[in-house]
């Protein structure tokens, strides 16, 4: 496979030929134009070429593992048309819930990731690969500007319009020398001809690039047919590769039958907006009593009769999934209902994502005061968000996503202790998080966008128990349980810090909230609601 | 008189990705939303070649409208061709494709609309998110009524010669409202028949102009026109222009003056019900 290189002087060049001596690289001089460069590149006869800077130090055998992508990704990305080592993904990864991966050090920093293929919307240039084959029969084109900048960003965004996938590789791991120019990118960035080149094809007024967001102008004529960077990356990234299935699990009793309706519709509705996956609904219950006939339109049932005595919410849970054999679990409560509206998100990334990999998505609390009869009869107030970026904070013993904003694979539940899920009734849902994290080669993947609802309602719930005994009996189960294990102990260190000090621009985690500013938020938040009750009534008369 | 063995007809302007939602939730929810029998006359928005749809349910017929656009047709002149090719009488409903119906909610609407004398159109209560506008508890009237979910009475509806179909999308609802006060029938808010309709709030994005983004900001102007003449014009385009995203407001309001191109305004008639108080707000604040 060659190597281009635009080499910025012979001598440039023959330090780049000295550091990878039986390299077949062809290097281009007096380029004036990166964008026509790759022009070039695509148009030849090749069929995969990679093009990278000559001032990167690629390692011993990077041509062959290169070779070995390409193989890899012709197999399992059957629909990929470009990869990097860097880039900008169209959702967010990790501790620090990023939509940055770096699988390159340079002046900036080292590798930020491992092991992990992911889609991106915008890569860095330092090292590309290119399917130039893919390319050519569907037509990719670079628009005719000048310079050596935001040329990947074109490149990255003409191949996704083209419908091909863009993709960040472990593979192209090197070490780039260059800090690049700021100064030049913001210079060009600000330059309103190429945010109109940008703004010819996608409908965002933002495009994040690795140096900086390009400010791309709105342009009314054709706007609605023009592509949503974010959806379109994954969308074009799930072409061709297998479907995997994902249980909508319902824990029941049969007891609020009318909000168990309404979680089957929300949950129908959720699985007829999905792409890329297969989604089953399942409900899961240890009642005798008969399931009501509405059930069977929407779900298959599952029984579960457990023998232990009182709540066995947790036991039914491990019950329900080593009984259904499905790639992905998503558990909800009768009382909870799922948001349709990002569905074909969640499904594109559950289709990208790894086998061991974790999917956190945004629900939300609402105040719902009337009786269980009538979920619709009065409107609901949203009360509190609770957001998935924060994910990390379970290392820190803080249980911050609800098990509806959970979908776990089912290659993390296999590690699940059984014999903790019999001691606890209460944090089941916890547990499944800590048991799937703390698992070696678990990715999580954060989708910060409102997905599911859950009712708080005046009684009747144990989320609103005045006697906490319950709870603190399985939080002590499952603090010596998790304390005792010892499979990634850095990892609950390192959370500690990453949970105090980081946040970045994209998403990352912030500090959690002490006990007494949880109480006076929740205080003020009362306040604010008895006000306004106030403030309506006077309203009304 | 509406018999209460009678089929009612609903209108619903669907794209091809609808179909599956309509078939496997929208339809079964609407035979428990009421007791008759009910036509569900669709049309797809893209024109010729679209999905057609299916009813598994016996109380619910699919009637698959033809289009003969090869365009894709705006929300008011899809409704007004269904209206013009069933003939509903002497109401029809309107639901939005994403739609999830409650129990009892149709019936609901039918009830409100056939106790109120000149009712012309009867809202439902969307869920989760409710439109906050006012209305009165004891009359239910309402300054305007959402086309996601509605019962509108056909005689007004023709007379009114329809939707305005200059809208393309967005504000047409309002508009209707507003020809149905100034022709002396009422728009209602029906808190008791409620709707899911999962839109708004939390999924709107900042990085993108939604169509609701763009096309009803244009709408605003060509309604406050249309309404309130040069009077409403001046002060729309102030409002618009002052908003924080000039490029867009540029564009819009090009846009907007396009629209209004050709056309007059009506002729004015104070109403309490018809008014604005600022960027696509006609109603105080519940």
């Amino acid at each position: 496979m060659k190597i281009h290189v635009p080499a910025r002087s012979k001598a440039a060049a023959l330090v780049f030929q000295k550091r990878h001596p039986h390299m077949d690289v062809e290097f281009h001089f007096e380029t004036q134009s990166l964008f026509s460069l790759l022009s070039t590149i695509i148009h030849s006869n090749a069929d995969y070429a990679i093009v990278c800077h000559d001032d990167v130090f690629l390692p011993v055998g990077f041509v062959s593992s290169a070779v070995a992508l390409v193989e890899r990704l012709n197999r399992t990305w059957p629909n990929w048309g470009l990869c990097g080592n860097a880039g900008i993904l169209p959702f967010l990864v990790g501790g620090a819930a990023t939509r940055t991966i770096r699988y390159v050090a340079d002046p900036h920093g080292g590798i930020n990731y491992q092991g992990t293929t992911f889609p991106a919307i915008t890569i860095d240039g330092n090292t590309m690969l290119l399917n130039l084959r893919a390319m050519r029969s569907r037509g990719v084109t670079m628009p005719q500007l000048p310079g050596f900048q935001l040329y990947d960003a074109f490149l990255a965004v003409a191949t996704i319009s083209a419908g091909l996938a863009v993709l960040v590789a472990p593979e192209l791991a090197c070490y780039h020398s260059s800090s690049g120019s700021q100064i030049d990118f913001d210079r060009v960035r600000s330059d309103r001809v190429f945010g109109e080149a940008f703004g010819k094809v996608v409908a965002n007024l933002s495009l994040p690039t690795l140096n900086g967001d390009v400010r791309v102008p709105f342009e009314a004529e054709g706007y609605f047919s023009k592509i949503d960077i974010y959806e379109r990356s994954l969308a074009v990234a799930c072409v061709g590769r297998p479907l995997p299935s994902v249980a909508i699990l319902i824990r029941t009793q049969f007891k609020r039958k009318e909000l168990l309706r309404r979680a089957l519709q929300t949950a129908t509705a959720f699985a007829a907006a999905s792409a890329h996956v297969e989604v089953e609904i399942w409900v899961v219950t240890d009642s005798t009593e008969a399931a009501p006939s509405f059930v069977a339109q929407h779900a298959k049932i599952l029984e579960c009769p457990v023998t232990a005595t009182g709540d066995n919410r947790a036991l039914l849970l491990l019950a329900a999934i080593e009984a259904i054999s499905s790639d992905y679990f998503w558990v909800l409560d009768d009382d909870d209902w799922l948001f349709p509206n990002s569905a074909n998100i969640v499904g594109s990334i559950v289709n990208i994502a790894s086998d061991r990999s974790i999917v956190f998505v945004g629900v939300s609390q609402f105040d719902e005061a009337a009786a269980e009869a009538t979920p619709y009869d009065k409107p609901n107030k949203e009360i509190r968000y609770f957001p998935p970026t924060v994910w990390c904070t379970a290392l820190n013993g803080i249980n911050s996503i609800p098990i509806n904003g959970q979908i776990i694979s089912r290659t993390l539940l296999q590690y699940v202790d059984r014999e903790l899920f019999a001691r606890i009734v209460y944090f089941e849902d916890f547990a499944l998080q800590l048991f799937a994290i703390t698992q070696p080669r678990c990715n999580v993947y954060v989708l910060d966008q409102l997905c599911g609802g859950i009712s708080i309602r005046r009684d009747g719930q144990s989320i609103t128990a005045k006697d906490r005994t319950i709870w603190e009996r399985s939080m002590a189960e499952l603090a010596a349980t998790f304390a005792q294990r010892n499979e990634m102990p850095g990892l609950f260190a390192s959370a500690a810090r990453a949970g105090a000090l980081d946040r970045d621009g994209a998403g990352g985690v912030g500090r959690s909230l002490s006990s007494s500013e949880s109480r006076l938020i929740k205080l003020y938040r009362t306040q604010k609601r008895v006000t306004q009750k106030i403030i309506d009534r006077f309203r009304r008369l | 008189m509406l018999q209460n063995n009678s089929t009612i007809a609903i209108q619903c302007v669907y794209g091809p990705d609808d179909v599956r939602h309509i078939e496997t939730v929208l339809i079964p929810s609407l035979a428990s939303a009421t007791h008759r029998h009910v036509t569900l006359n669709v049309i797809c928005y893209a024109g010729v070649g679209a999905p057609k749809l299916v009813s598994v349910i016996e109380s619910v017929a699919v009637n698959n409208v033809e289009p003969h656009w090869t365009v894709p047709q705006g929300f008011g002149a899809c409704h007004n061709f269904l209206f013009q090719k069933t003939k509903p009488d002497p109401f029809f409903i309107l639901i939005n494709p994403d739609c999830i119906a409650v129990d009892h909610s149709i019936d609901n609407l039918i009830r409100t609309y056939t106790d109120t004398p000149r009712a012309g159109i009867v809202e439902g209560r969307q869920w989760p998110y409710d439109h906050p506008k006012e209305y009165d508890l004891q009359s239910h009237e309402t300054p305007w009524a959402s086309g996601a979910y509605c019962l509108v009475g056909s005689t007004p509806f023709e007379q009114a010669g329809g939707f305005d179909e200059r809208y393309f999308l967005y504000n047409e609802d309002v508009d209707l409202s507003w020809r149905f006060w100034l022709g002396g029938w009422s728009v209602l808010f029906e808190p008791g028949a409620p709707v899911v309709h999962f839109s708004g709030q939390r999924h709107y994005r900042s990085d993108i102009v939604s169509r609701e983004g763009y096309y009803s900001i244009r709408n605003f102007i060509y309604i406050s026109y249309k309404f309130f003449g040069d009077r409403g014009l001046k002060r729309a385009l102030e409002l618009v222009s002052a908003s924080e995203d000039k490029a867009l407001a540029a564009q819009v309001i090009v846009a907007a003056r396009s629209l209004i191109e050709g056309t007059k305004p009506l002729s004015y008639q104070p109403h309490p019900q018809v008014k604005i108080h600022g960027i696509n707000r006609f109603h105080d604040v519940r």
